[in-house]
This record gives structure tokens, C-alpha cells and sequence, in this order.
């Protein structure tokens, strides 16, 4: 379910950032991004079929940024279909449960289905172990995971969607570092070269302008 | 809070009183108890909530446990059992099929609706049954009905629409035969060595996970602490672990066939079909009907649903696919390929598998098919949609695609005229939505032309305000243009929130299945689209317009 209003896609922000939640099923992907969107938790949330997206706008450093969250279905067949709109993706979340090693011990090979995905893409990932909750479950080591993440050059959280525990802070630490990193690269190609040929593109000032001058500047891809 | 404490099995005359106490209710007590429920629910099961909704109605457990006894044994039309009656008396603030409605406004469209469907239905049920009255006097379900019969009711559904009370009883009618010897001796091993068995069902991890994420806001679907075991939970993992091991080679298990079988096991009591024969006949029908390779260990055929539906879409909402392709140039590049998927004339095999990307909105839409429309409509709507895909053999998908347009259509038609989905701030200029689409939309076109053809007596000769559905034919973009996704377009963003706001089960207000959907499609050009017609028109068109253009460029070259 989106939380969507009416003066949401105004235009009303400077950056627009796509993020996609990923990671196996039953993790609580959908229960992760309801959280942070709505502050809604279900207690069985109902499976996610194909794609679901919501958006929540976050102030970084003055500067009004919208992220579009796409939260995906895990079983592994629908990877066909999913991979499709990765691109474009500045951000990742991949999620485990931190009480089933198996949904850990997988993060590597959606660790590889976003690199072969997302070739020419400058994107920041983060892991994410939820179901921080279930202490006395647990089966990931906390340690290991973060073992895991630094090798990979992931940020890491875990949270708990239930108990609303570092889920603000996941997604924040996310979409900030995305904003640093891209003040310090030219990597900002991907976040707003969508809008430059948008209908009514006239009104994301900042965000075309600068655009264009990047894109006659730089002919060197981000990577 | 009312509570009504009827043992017998409540037939459809006594559904309307049921129903007027039904509207009278409260609906804030409805409300504050909803709210109590949820807040006081158990953390990780729902096992508490559906015992805290017997505390409120004070049902005695004895009594209810009496009615979950009843024994139906013969289908005459006296004594149609509705599974969900026996519980549904005790739980007003749920629909008829078990579905608690989430806020007071729900419940009272809910009521509105239920009142006027059951007008219509008891009208239609007297004539099914004065027509059909021969029908239910054999107890072998289906058995000695004839062909000619079975083309009877289909017309008779056709034209007049759904009966819900023998829901069941024609959803085994028209459902296909199934290898009952296979389906009893995997029973036999699901009865008796289940563990075993499910060692050999590679996805049984997440049908477990779905058990409960199936419908965990009806109450047959909840765990409870009052009965040992939810039956209808249980028929779900026996339903879907069975389904997986006869279909071990082309499905096993796919997300959103839970969906598909829960609702077969709403409508499908238990005690008609102990075994469990028809309700995998039935899903099993309804599966291959819609397509099995929709489900497929790639979802191999949602890839072909949709580019056919993006071909409809082209043809028939034209303003969808200028939306959903922000540039309008590459939307056409699109359906060039897909295009050439079909056209046999095409000898250059390159052009068979060139690379392209389907717009959010087709990856969107997959879960409308893949889950019969279950949590985009309301239930009642999917049980028609159902009814339809029954009855339709293999031309089901063909309904999914149609229902599909239509509520892509009248979601457009709001899409144009809501001013909360303008695009832009439309005070700080004086063009409408619509201006500024089309100026957009221009300026893309003269792109286009400007781009394919360099020379300036070229572009002139060329119509001035070429419309953008005319298929694209840029010979020369083959050679220099490489395209690029566009992944976030903001107009199509807009519009997928729309989608997500006008259609969900909970609302019944604005779509009702009859006198708008199917009122809209059957007042539509799609109503009787022919895709294969469709295909070879746009080929043809694509084919004279190369021609032209060819010719075209021929004289250019000798003047």
C-alpha cells in the first residue's frame, strides 16, 4: 500500500531517489517500508505480489529529497520480472531475518544479482538484519553480518519493523549517504537525468539546470 | 452489539434480515472495536484477535462448535451450505465472506453494496432456479449434467450474471477433469507421511510463511487459541502442498496461487468435498485457464501478457501509453520490438531479440493477473472475475486482459480530469494538464522527425501534426540510436498512486462489478478486441508507412 497524497507529486522536492528493498521472502521487507512510510506494522502483512512502491520525503542539508521505495517480492521466481526496474536505483536495502540463516547466508546472491543488474550505476547498499525483536531466536550473529557488510562495503542496521526499531535510522543513513556521495562524485546522472525531458520539468529548477550542465561537462560514466 | 445466534444455516431469505440488522449496527462500536482488536492483538500470531472478537459477541463456544458440526450431505436446493454463514453470524463486523472491513465508512459502503447486489441476485437466482430446476435433485455433484446443459447455464451467466449461492456447485461444474487416482494416492502419502512429502516440494518454506499471510484479515484465516487447528488454514497448506506436487514439473509453488486457493476454499465447504478433489479441480481450472505459464519457475508467460497488453494499450487507450513512456520515442521503439516478435515478414532474425525495457506500470500490473484481482477489488468482484475465467475456458486470460483495460480506462478517465493529478503547479501557469501534455507530446514528435529525417524538404513533406500512436518506422535509428530506459517517470509515478488509491478490496463505493466495470467494457472497443487482428493490422500499418517513406527517400535521392 502507497502513502500517497494529493500535493506529493508536485514536484515539491529537489532530488527524487529511487530505493529498492530486497532480500528473501518473509524477512519483512513490505513491514520495513510500511514502517518508515506510514508507521503501520501488520502483524502478517500479506505476501508481496510482483511490486509495490511507496514514497516518504526526507530533508537532508536543506534540500528537499523524495524517495520512491520499491519493495519487491522474494520468492525467487519473480527475479525474472523484478531485475527489470533495479535500474535506475541509487539505493538498496537487503534485508535478512536475523532469526533464519538461510535468509542471511542468501544476501551474497542478491548481492550479485544487484551488481549484474545495475553494470554502470553508482549505488550505495545497505544490509539489513530485521526481526531484531526476536533476540532469543536469533541465529546471525550480529558480529558475522557486520564482518559481511564491512567486506562488501555496506552499510549496516539492524532494525526491528515491530518494535519500530532503527527502521527512521536505516533509511535515513541510506538516503544520506547517497546525498554525500553525490556531492563529491558526478555520479548524480542517474538520480535526475529522468527529469530533464519531463513533462513540466520546467518546475524542478535546480534539478534540470544542474543536470544539464553536468551532462555537457562530463562525458566520463560513473561507475 | 447485536448479536445474532441463529444455528440454522442460513439460506439467502433469511440473509436479508440478517443483513438489515446488519446495517443497523453501530458502525463507531465497530470501529472502536476493530481498533481494540488491533491493539491488543498477540505480537507475531493472530491468535488472540479472533478470540477476542468471541469474547465481544459473547458467543457461547459450545454453540458455535454445534454449528461448525452441521452435516450437509446431500446438495439439494434446500440446504445449499454457505461455510461461511456458521461463522459470519457471530462476527458482525465482517463481510459475508469473513473479511473484517477496516473503518466505519467501509462498513457502511459494504452494506450499501451488499443491498443492492442481493436485489439483483435474488432476482436472478429465481429465474436459474425456475429455469434449472431439474438440476439439483441428483446428489452426484456434476455428473449427469449434459453438454447442451452445460452451454445452457454458461448463456444463462452470460446474460444475467452470477449465483452466488451455487457458487460451488458450478465452479465444479465448469471445472476440468483432473488425474483423481495421482491427486488420492498423494493424499493418502499428505495424510500419512506428510513430513516426508514435503522434503520433496522445493518451496514448501514459503508456502509455510503464507499460511498466514494469505488473508490475515479474514477470520478463517486467523490462528485461534479456541479451536485446536483453523481448518481453513489447514485446507490451505493441503490444498497448496498437493497443487505443488502434481504440478511439481510446470509450477511447484508460485505467490499469489495462495490467493487464488484461499478464495476457492471460502466458497468451497468442507464437508462437500472432503478430500479436497474439487477444490484442486477448481484451482487447478482456474490456474490454466488464466495460463500455467504465467506461474511458471520463470513466470515465463506474465512476460508475453505483458507485451500483448502494451500492444492493447497502444491501441486501444492511447493516452495511457503517452503517459507511461516519458519519452515517447523510446515507448515507440518498444512496440516496434515487440512488433516484430510477430511479423513473419520480418526476415532480419536480429530484430527478433532486440533488448528492451517495459515501463514500471507492465511489472506493476503483474500482480492484477497473477492474483485474479484478490486485494485490488473487493472479494465479490474477484468471486465474479472467477466466474467468468471459469466459464471461459481458455480464453480466461483474454477476460483478465479486458478487465484489465477497462479499469486502466476509468482509471484514465480520472487521471485526466482530477486537478489533484495535474502535473506541475498549474497556478504559476495558465496551461491546463492537458495543454501541457500536449505540448509535451508535440515537441517529442517534431524530436522524432527532426531525428529521423535530416533534410528539411523531408520534414516538411511529412504531415505537420503527426499523431504519436502512429507506429514509428525510423529506418535510420537502427544504425545510431541506442535508447535508454527512463526508470522513474514522474507522470507514470502519478498515475501508479492513482492506481493504488482507486482500487482496493476495501472499496466498494465507486466500482461496482456490474453497472460500472463490466458496463464500461462491454461499452468499449476492446469488448471484442482480436489481438491477432490487432498485430497484423499494426503490421500492415508499419509496413505501408516504410513503403512510403521508402519511396520517399528514393526520390529525395534522384532529385
Amino acid at each position: 500500500m502507497s502513502d500517497t497524497g494529493d500535493n506529493q507529486y508536485n514536484y515539491d522536492y529537489d532530488l527524487l531517489y529511487k530505493l529498492v528493498l530486497i532480500g528473501d521472502s518473509g524477512v519483512g521487507k513490505s513491514n520495513l517500508l510500511s514502517r518508515y512510510s506510514n508507521n503501520d506494522f501488520q502483524i502478517n502483512s500479506k505476501s508481496t505480489i510482483g511490486v509495490e512502491f511507496a514514497t516518504k520525503a526526507v530533508k537532508v542539508d536543506g534540500k528537499i529529497i523524495k524517495a520512491q521505495i520499491w519493495d519487491t517480492a522474494g520468492q525467487e521466481r519473480y527475479r525474472a520480472i523484478t531485475k527489470a526496474y533495479y535500474r535506475g536505483a541509487v539505493g538498496a536495502l537487503i534485508v535478512y531475518d536475523i532469526t533464519n540463516t538461510k535468509t542471511y547466508e542468501n544476501c551474497s546472491d542478491w548481492l550479485n544479482i544487484l551488481s549484474t543488474n545495475l553494470e554502470n550505476n553508482d549505488i550505495v547498499i545497505g544490509l539489513i538484519g530485521n526481526k531484531k525483536d526476536l533476540q532469543h531466536q536469533r541465529s546471525v550473529p550480529i558480529e558475522e553480518a557486520q564482518e559481511f557488510a564491512r567486506n562488501n562495503q555496506l552499510l549496516f542496521t539492524e532494525t526491528s519493523a515491530l518494535s519500530n526499531e532503527n527502521v527512521e535510522k536505516a533509511f535515513t543513513e541510506l538516503i544520506t549517504t547517497i546525498y554525500e556521495n553525490s556531492k563529491h562524485q558526478t555520479g548524480m546522472e542517474t538520480v535526475t537525468k529522468n527529469n530533464s525531458s519531463s513533462i513540466g520539468a520546467g518546475n524542478t529548477v535546480s534539478l534540470t539546470k544542474s543536470n544539464k550542465e553536468k551532462k555537457s561537462s562530463s562525458s566520463g560514466q560513473c561507475c | 452489539m447485536k448479536v445474532e445466534n441463529s444455528i440454522c444455516i442460513v439460506d439467502l431469505p433469511n440473509k436479508e434480515e440478517q443483513m438489515s440488522n446488519f446495517s443497523e449496527i453501530n458502525t463507531s462500536d465497530v470501529q472502536s472495536d476493530v481498533t481494540y482488536l488491533m491493539n491488543n492483538a498477540d505480537i507475531y500470531s493472530n491468535s488472540s484477535l479472533l478470540d477476542m472478537y468471541n469474547e465481544i459477541n459473547r458467543a457461547p463456544q459450545d454453540e458455535l462448535e454445534k454449528k461448525m458440526k452441521i452435516q450437509v450431505d446431500s446438495y439439494s436446493k434446500e440446504n445449499i451450505p454457505n461455510c461461511h454463514d456458521v461463522m459470519v453470524n457471530n462476527m458482525q463486523n465482517c463481510t459475508e465472506y469473513g473479511f473484517i472491513i477496516p473503518a466505519p465508512n467501509h462498513y457502511k459502503d459494504y452494506t450499501n453494496w451488499y443491498n443492492k447486489n442481493y436485489i439483483k441476485e435474488t432476482k436472478v437466482l429465481g429465474m436459474f432456479e425456475d429455469q434449472f430446476s431439474d438440476l439439483f435433485d441428483n446428489h452426484d455433484l456434476a455428473t449427469n449434467i449434459t453438454i447442451s446443459k452445460k452451454k445452457e447455464i454458461k448463456e444463462f451467466i452470460w446474460k444475467h450474471g452470477s449465483i452466488s449461492k451455487y457458487r460451488y456447485f458450478l465452479w465444479c461444474l465448469f471445472s476440468n477433469k483432473a488425474d483423481e487416482d495421482k491427486y488420492n494416492s498423494l493424499l493418502k502419502l499428505y495424510d500419512n507421511e506428510k513430513d516426508t512429502m514435503m522434503l520433496n516440494i522445493p518451496d514448501k518454506d514459503i508456502i509455510n510463511n503464507d499460511l498466514l499471510r494469505t488473508f490475515p484479515n479474514n477470520i478463517h484465516f486467523m490462528k485461534s487459541k479456541n479451536f485446536d487447528k483453523n481448518n481453513m488454514i489447514e485446507s490451505l497448506e493441503k490444498q497448496l502442498s498437493l497443487f505443488s506436487m502434481l504440478h511439481k514439473d510446470d509450477i511447484g509453488y508460485c505467490q499469489s496461487l495462495n490467493y487464488i486457493c484461499g478464495l476457492v476454499i471460502l466458497i468451497s465447504p468442507s464437508n462437500l468435498d472432503v478430500t479436497g478433489i474439487n477444490r484442486h479441480k477448481i484451482l487447478d481450472s482456474i490456474v490454466s485457464n488464466v495460463g500455467l505459464s504465467l506461474y511458471d519457475n520463470s513466470l515465463s508467460g506474465l512476460k508475453s501478457f505483458q507485451e500483448t497488453l502494451l500492444i492493447l494499450i497502444f491501441e486501444y487507450i492511447p493516452d495511457l501509453f503517452d503517459i507511461i513512456f516519458e519519452d515517447i520515442d523510446y515507448g515507440m521503439y518498444v512496440l516496434d520490438c515487440i512488433l516484430d516478435k510477430y511479423d513473419e515478414r520480418e526476415s532480419d532474425k536480429s530484430r527478433h531479440n532486440r533488448e528492451f525495457e517495459l515501463p514500471v506500470l507492465m511489472i506493476y500490473l503483474s500482480k492484477w493477473v497473477l492474483n485474479c484481482f484478490i486485494n485490488i477489488l473487493p472479494i465479490e468482484h474477484c468471486l465474479k472475475i472467477i466466474d467468468i475465467i471459469l466459464i471461459s475456458d481458455k480464453d480466461g486470460i483474454k477476460w483478465i486482459n479486458k478487465i484489465t483495460l477497462t479499469l486502466l480506462d476509468l482509471a484514465m478517465d480520472k487521471f485526466k480530469y482530477n486537478k489533484s493529478y495535474r502535473v506541475g503547479k498549474p497556478e504559476s501557469n495558465n496551461l491546463n494538464f492537458e495543454s501541457r501534455l500536449k505540448q509535451s507530446l508535440s515537441f517529442k514528435i517534431n524530436k522524432v522527425l527532426n531525428k529521423d529525417f535530416t533534410t528539411k524538404s523531408g520534414h516538411n513533406s511529412l504531415p505537420p501534426n503527426l499523431p504519436s500512436r502512429k507506429l514509428s518506422n525510423n529506418i535510420k535509428r537502427k544504425k545510431n540510436k541506442s535508447f535508454t530506459f527512463q526508470s522513474t517517470n514522474p507522470l507514470e509515478m502519478e498515475f501508479l498512486d492513482l492506481l493504488t488509491n482507486l482500487y482496493q478490496p476495501e472499496l466498494y463505493t465507486d466500482l461496482d462489478f456490474d453497472n460500472v466495470l463490466m458496463k464500461k467494457l462491454r461499452g468499449s472497443r476492446y469488448n471484442n478486441y482480436d489481438f491477432k487482428t490487432d498485430v497484423k493490422m499494426m503490421l500492415n500499418q508499419r509496413m505501408t508507412r516504410k513503403e512510403k517513406l521508402k519511396s520517399k527517400l528514393r526520390l529525395k535521392k534522384k532529385d
